[in-house]
């Protein structure tokens, strides 16, 4: 993918000489143009003062690169007399830490070095060194141009000085193919943690490799040096050897060997991790192979004995009533689940609780107390009534995250209106279509949004999806900006008198669409009671919540995460909601820290997208922050790594890894604090939850057998269809036979954990290999100079699928020459943590993965640009 | 209402049923003569509801005139106010709700109070404020300024607050009186939608003092220099490490000034055993207060009421407690109904003063909010007259049938309610009402004999109880003066009462040279001494006239010396000192030149005779009462 948004001059100047190096056949400025992304004028500005400063040539109307810029630099550097005056050189050009390793007759390395105190030495080495070659870049140098009888003793024993030192002999052998190729050798912390370094070959007379010569940095320095370097390096080998090599034949690329199927080897599994004593003794749930039995034998009893700790104004006649696909809760009852979730609280002991603290974008904090977010939500429920919304009633929101939207929802919900959230940000032509899908009666709306120190303003947006469709809007208008229909104005001007209204329990509670990142948005339809009983059982017995405390789920309120635990199943359990609107690391990576302290946040509830990026911003901010309330870090929405994981376990608490999607409305995958961890599989299935890995005819799969992962029976939080689309909710039952397709593959080990692979429809097959985007990207992730990655499988006629890798480097300003060192070397690493290096692989650097607004990254674009293909509704991509 | 039609009325009103029949305490009189016939027992079981380090071996050591509670008992306030609740279920519950004028709120909840206040101690101690240290706090009725009062009790600090309106020389003089090496000040508060500048007093008034300033600026910056330091970095730039310092029972909370007719303003000291089971008892029994209520006190953390019930029982309760900063008729005459409706408050105590107030602007204002929420109005400061009793129960009390009005008498140094009415006995119009359980009360004449039901005389305590000042702050023998000014072993409140047969009591005013402006208890001798310090007044004598509002108001009578003209502007000037010096509620509100003052032949300012001639009386009708 060659399109960046935001390039430099000299980013693109840059870019515009590689083009020019890779079509030597000459270019025209429109193709350039298209390349960059960037207007025909721009491109021809740039290439105008490439050809003025003598980088590039043009003929016609055809550029190419200058043939001066392509003939080698001249020698400056007089020959040394000896070959330490070359190491004294080689310092003093770099002002690094320099070595000049010789082979002697044994055929081992004699090393001298020059530097000054405070730099970096290679630890750990004698002066004679015969071992370790593979690992150093200096003896990489040499290596690469010895014979293979000189060579072989070197290749049989590779040992791992760290975990990223190559110890297979293929990829060694890829490896010094291309030292031979570009003349010099690149070690990343091969040979020992956080040093890096590149060196160069020294030839004798006979054209023989005598030695090399080298220097290392610290690897954080290692990319703004690169280039620097290398040049030095070379040039001063250059100038020391007493004649140019000879240029070894270019052998044939080898063709790969067959691929076999390979599954996650033993070598890769990690140690459980157990949470703290005081989590686990004191944790709510604490014998969770017996509560799951219990769950599975007596399903109407576990989930009956929840229930009767809500109140319902008639009790069920019935726990259930299944009739597959379809499924009923609580038959017969009628309940509220505002009246569960506010006037229960409201009129006891937690009247003076807070309720939720929410944080607004503008940086107003507002803090209510049960007793005053009953009153609030009662008037506008009241409003609500007097703009002719009815039981049953469709009213979509399209707010930021905040009070205004929380109480849009409760209040629907407190007269049996049926809210359908829409992401604030989305577009208006996805906003119309909710808006006709669901026949909506009214929309609430704000007129903008404040992010990331911008104003997003959606007064246009929102008339234009609205527009001859019969929808009034409910304004929630800031910046002094009135409209006919104001929210706070309709709220006020009505008394807290409106009551909860009792509804059946399978009264529709909400409509959520489902995150675009698997083509067409379907609606999925949630209940009041069911939903009810469900989230909270998992808010106690999972997130492990107790009285008193406080819980910040980072997710949008327009997601399922935030529904679910932003908002619902706090209130429901008299606990204290943290909303807050702004990202996390706005203005700084501080404030998200500041926030947990302020609060004083017992429970975390964050995505692995966030905790990757706050990883990102380094440990020092973690460090700094008093976080002694937090005790628990829930994990859901992606794949989350063990490199993250860890970090998270060690920066801010015991992490809950969880899966579950918006259509199961709460968790099913997990591990509760009473079973230890294993990082990178999310775990077990939690009590009430039925699920099962199996093959495409639904036969369930043996441990360490990759599969789909299956739902085997409703629960009472499980979605009831889709809405205006039943036939779409049979088929998700029946896709796989006798079962609901989460279209997840994962796979399950011999202790019961799972772990999730991936979207079934981002499975990479190649050749007879399926691979999950997850794995890849969590093989990925353990390298040092890796921040984000994401991966896609390309159609390829001779392999199945190629994985191609995108990879968002922690250092964003390093060289193109650098990014292709890396690039290489990255490839590498992934065969080697993937245990094949048969996998057809293809690493491409970038500066910025696409992601849908919650934080998922959108693989369907990456593939689609690939390919050229139309990358569908891109309405949930995030600006 | 003169006092023999007083006695006669036969006025009285009932709480309704329904508050009775739920009232914490359902027989009162069982609960007093049980209080008085076993106090150790009463007081004891009162103190083993809160937490104590260490217990404690003996309730009482009554050693005339000193009194010490809870002995060999180790506590601290701040845990029983905060931790208690920041550690159980009541963490995220709204312990203070801060008010302004503009509508604008801030809430704490007890984890979110206890984290700021711990973080604020710790600063304080890395100032090197320590245990029994005093510091001063010169704040208005801020969300901070109870953190301030907190944070110094946390780490065994005294913290002496001064109200944020008195002027310099009160203020410096509180400040060398105490011997305090730290002064919290606020740079400005806020009334009537404009900042009142504090800075300049506070400046002027630690000029020459070896003493370091905290500043809560919210107007302006905070003044450069080594000793100047700046509250929300204090706060913020430290982790919330300070736990509460186990405390002697008897080790000091407090010294709040108040104003006696001597003209040095005494320094009444509380303490942290007594007082905090006292105060929390009467917030209980006498305000009925239940466990989820709001709760509004409309005073300031400058005075006892604010100490007592703004802050440190409410927050004892676990309940959720409002203060308001800035004018109650401030942006309009229904700021606080508003309010009341908005936060669904259920107690309120307030002032007659605010009271009379109300009854100005009329009963529209309140009638146009929704005040269901309200059951119980303590009222406390001066006496209620009856016409303000009534209109209370009129206009904010549904008639009667939603709660009660209840009138209620006591001073600093009491500590709480002393003479009230209870919810479940008759309200009479005129009296305050009976001795609160643990208070032994009589009516006494000079020589301390009681007096017979109906005939004035002077207030008298027969006995300590727990929340009951311990001494006046260097100077023990003021102390000491409070029991033995009449015969009989008994506390001198002051103040003119009577008592009915039934032992109700009203209280008529004070007996000395102290006034009552608007509930504040200001010294004739203080306004004297800042009116003389003026370079242009010989001589000058104040006296208190009444008010429809505030109760009294401050006239002043002056003699100047030779040379200078009785002119408006001199008058202004003049009154004006007095305002800097003192602050505005100590200020005369009428100033009269005279040629000389009325003495006798010993020389002494004949007050009385001002006083006679002012209200038209005949001189000699006070005499028994004032002599």
């Amino acid at each position: 993918m060659a399109q960046s948004r935001k390039l430099t001059t000299v980013q693109a100047a840059l870019r515009v000489l590689a083009y020019l190096a890779e079509h030597p056949e000459g270019v025209e400025a429109a193709r350039l143009a298209a390349f960059l992304g960037k207007s025909l004028s721009t491109a021809y500005a740039l290439l105008a003062s490439l050809v003025s400063e003598g980088f590039a040539e043009r003929e016609g109307s055809t550029y190419r690169l200058s043939r001066t810029a392509l003939a080698p630099a001249p020698t400056r550097l007089a020959e040394p007399e000896k070959l330490s005056d070359a190491l004294e050189e080689l310092y003093l050009r770099t002002r690094e830490r320099s070595y000049l390793a010789l082979l002697n007759h044994e055929g081992k390395l004699r090393l001298s070095t020059r530097g000054r105190q405070g730099l970096p030495k290679l630890a750990g080495l004698e002066e004679q060194v015969f071992e370790g070659f593979h690992a150093l870049a200096l003896g990489k140098a040499v290596l690469a141009f010895l014979d293979a009888e000189a060579q072989a003793p070197h290749l049989q024993n590779l040992r791992a000085f760290t975990h990223l030192t190559i110890t297979d002999p293929l990829t060694l052998e890829e490896e010094l193919t291309k030292v031979r190729q570009m003349g010099f050798a690149v070690e990343l912390e091969e040979h020992a943690d956080g040093i890096s370094g590149v060196a160069a070959p020294i030839f004798g007379p006979d054209g023989v490799v005598m030695g090399a010569l080298g220097v290392v940095v610290p690897s954080r320095r290692f990319p703004y040096a690169f280039t620097r370097l290398v040049q030095a390096v070379q040039e001063v080998a250059r100038a020391a050897s007493s004649r140019s090599r000879v240029e070894p034949p270019q052998g044939e690329a080898k063709p790969l060997p067959p691929s076999e199927p390979v599954y996650l080897g033993s070598a890769s599994e990690e140690t459980p991790v157990w949470a703290p004593k005081a989590l686990v003794d004191q944790a709510n749930l604490q014998d969770y192979p017996s509560e799951y039995r219990k769950s599975q034998e007596h399903p109407e009893a576990f989930w009956g004995a929840w229930a009767e700790r809500f109140h319902w104004f008639t009790p069920w006649r019935q726990v259930r009533e299944i009739s597959p696909p379809n499924h009923r809760w609580f038959v017969g009852a009628t309940t509220n689940i505002t009246y569960n979730a506010l006037d229960r609280h409201a009129e006891g002991p937690r009247r003076n609780q807070l309720a939720l603290i929410a944080l607004a974008g503008d940086g107003n904090v507002h803090k209510l107390t049960y007793r005053e977010l009953r009153d609030l939500t009662a008037r506008l429920a009241g409003g609500l009534l007097s703009l002719g919304i009815r039981p049953g009633d469709r009213v979509a929101v399209y707010m930021p995250t905040g009070l205004e939207m929380a109480l849009t929802f409760l209040a629907c919900a407190r007269i049996g209106a049926v809210h359908v959230a829409v992401p604030a940000g989305l577009g208006s032509q996805a906003l119309r279509e909710r808006l006709q899908d669901t026949g909506a009666r009214l929309l609430v709306a704000a007129d903008r949004m404040y992010q990331g120190g911008r104003t997003l303003h959606f007064t246009h947006l929102i008339e234009e999806a609205t527009q001859g469709l019969d929808v009034p809007v409910l304004w929630f208008s800031r910046g002094g900006a009135r409209r006919s229909l104001e929210f706070w104005d309709l709220l006020e001007a009505h008394r807290p008198t409106t009551r909860a209204l009792p509804v059946d329990s399978e009264h529709p509670l909400f409509i959520l669409y489902t995150s675009g990142s698997t083509g067409k948005p379907k609606g999925v339809v949630h209940v009041h009671g069911g939903y009810m009983v469900g989230i909270t059982y998992h808010l106690r017995t999972l997130f492990d919540l107790k009285e008193g405390e406080i819980s910040w789920a980072t997710a949008d309120l327009s997601w399922i995460v935030g529904h679910s635990y932003g908002l619902y199943a706090p209130l429901l359990e008299g606990l204290t909601t943290v909303l807050r609107a702004e990202r996390l690391d706005y203005p700084d990576p501080n404030s998200f820290y500041e926030t947990l302290e302020d609060c004083g946040v017992n429970v975390l509830i964050i995505s692995p997208t966030w905790l990757r990026t706050l990883r990102k911003h380094g440990d020092e901010f973690a460090q700094k922050a008093h976080l002694s309330d937090l005790r628990l870090v829930a994990s859901v929405g992606e794949y989350l790594a063990p490199e993250v994981w860890h970090w998270a376990a060690k920066h801010l608490a015991h992490v809950v890894d969880n899966w579950w999607q918006t259509e199961t409305g709460g968790p099913c995958l997990s591990t509760p604090l009473c079973m230890p961890a294993k990082p990178g599989k999310v775990g077990f299935p939690l009590p009430g939850v039925e699920v099962q890995v199996v093959d495409a005819a639904g036969r369930e799969l043996p441990p360490g057998q990759k599969g789909h992962l299956v739902i085997r029976r409703p629960f009472p939080h499980f979605m009831r269809t889709f809405w205006n689309n039943d036939e779409r909710y049979v088929e998700q039952w029946s896709r796989i036979p006798g079962c609901y397709s989460t279209g997840d593959i994962a796979v399950r080990d011999s202790e019961g954990y799972i772990a999730l692979l991936g979207r079934s429809d981002d499975v990479i097959k190649a050749g007879e290999m399926r691979i999950g985007t997850a794995e890849i990207e969590g093989a990925m992730l353990s390298h040092p100079s890796v921040a984000e990655v994401a991966a896609v499988g390309l159609a390829n006629p001779e392999l199945g699928e190629v994985i191609k890798v995108y990879v968002v480097l922690k250092t964003r300003e390093a060289s193109l020459e650098v990014r292709t060192i890396l690039a290489d070397k990255l490839q590498a690493h992934l065969r080697r943590q993937l245990g094949s290096i048969h996998l057809p692989t293809e690493v491409e650097i970038i500066d910025q993965l696409p992601r849908t607004k919650s934080g998922k990254i959108l693989r369907r674009l990456l593939k689609a640009q690939e390919l050229g293909d139309d990358p569908g509704d891109l309405s949930t991509l995030e600006p | 209402m003169e006092l023999e039609q007083l006695l006669k009325s036969k006025v009285s009103y009932q709480a309704p049923a329904a508050l009775r029949q739920n009232a914490n305490i359902p027989d009162f009189w069982a609960e007093y003569n049980r209080s008085l016939q076993d106090p150790e027992a009463f007081w004891g079981e009162q103190a083993r509801q809160f937490h104590w380090f260490e217990p404690f071996e003996r309730v009482l050591e009554w050693n005339f005139p000193d009194h010490r509670w809870f002995l060999g008992g180790q506590t601290n306030i701040t845990y029983n106010a905060l931790d208690r609740h920041a550690k159980g279920a009541k963490r995220n519950q709204v312990a203070l709700l801060y008010l302004g004028e503009d509508g604008s709120e801030q809430k704490l909840t007890y984890g979110e109070l206890l984290d700021r206040v711990s973080r604020l101690a710790t600063g304080l101690k890395s100032l090197g404020v320590q245990k029994g240290d005093r510091v001063i706090i010169y704040m208005s009725l801020t969300l901070e300024g109870v953190m301030a009062m907190l944070a110094c009790a946390r780490i065994g600090a005294i913290h002496s607050v001064v109200y944020a309106g008195l002027g310099v020389s009160a203020l410096r003089e509180r400040i060398t009186d105490a011997g305090a090496k730290l002064v919290i000040a606020g740079d400005v508060s806020y009334r009537r939608g404009k900042p009142v500048d504090l800075e300049s007093i506070v400046l002027q008034a630690i000029e020459d003092l070896d003493v370091h300033t905290v500043w809560f600026s919210r107007s302006k910056a905070v003044p450069e220099g080594p000793r100047f330091h700046n509250f929300n970095q204090l706060l913020w730039s430290h982790k919330p490490e300070a736990e509460a310092v186990p405390l002697d029972s008897e080790h000091p909370l407090f010294i709040l000034y108040t104003s006696g007719s001597t003209g040095k303003p005494k320094g009444v000291v509380h303490v942290h055993g007594g007082y905090m089971v006292g105060t929390a008892y009467h917030l209980r029994s006498f305000f009925d207060v239940k466990d989820t209520d709001v709760y509004w006190a409309t005073s300031d953390i400058g005075w006892i009421v604010g100490h007592s019930y703004i802050v440190y029982a409410p927050l004892l309760m676990g309940i959720t407690s409002v203060l308001r900063e800035g004018a109650p008729d401030y942006p309009n005459p229904a700021a606080l109904w508003q309010a009341v409706e908005r936060y669904r408050v259920n107690v309120m105590f307030t002032a007659p003063t605010a009271v009379r107030m109300f009854m100005k602007f009329g009963p529209e204002w309140p009638a146009r909010h929704d005040l269901s929420s309200l059951r119980f109005i303590g009222v406390a400061g001066e006496p209620l007259n009856p016409e303000a009793w009534q209109w209370a129960v009129e206009h904010l009390m549904d008639g009667g049938r939603r709660g009660f009005v209840a009138d209620n008498w006591w001073q600093t140094e009491l500590g709480g309610p002393t003479l009230g009415t209870p919810l479940t006995l008759e309200g009479k119009p005129g009296f305050v009402g009976v001795p609160l359980p643990g208070v032994e009360a009589a009516v006494v004449d000079a020589d301390g004999n009681e007096v017979a039901p109906g005939t004035g005389g002077l207030l008298a305590l027969k006995r300590p109880f727990p929340h009951m000042m311990r001494t006046v702050w260097g100077n023990h023998t003021r102390y000491t003066q409070y029991w033995t000014e009449f015969p009989g072993n008994v506390y001198a409140a002051g103040d003119v009462a009577s008592k009915t047969a039934e032992g109700y009591f009203t209280v008529l005013g004070r007996a000395d040279d102290v006034l009552n402006v608007a509930g504040h208890r200001i010294g004739t001798a203080d306004v004297e001494s800042a009116l003389v310090s003026y370079p242009a007044v010989a001589e000058a004598a104040v006296i208190g006239v009444p008010d429809p509002i505030k109760g009294e108001n401050i006239k002043a009578f002056v003699v100047l010396r030779m040379g200078h003209e009785k002119t408006e502007a001199l008058k202004t000037e003049i009154v004006q000192h007095v305002r800097l010096e003192l602050g505005p509620i100590a200020t005369p509100s009428e100033l009269v030149f005279l040629d000389k003052l009325p003495k006798t032949r010993s020389g002494k300012i004949l007050r009385r005779l001002l006083k006679a001639q002012e209200m038209g009386r005949d001189p000699g009708d006070l005499s028994t009462l004032e002599e």
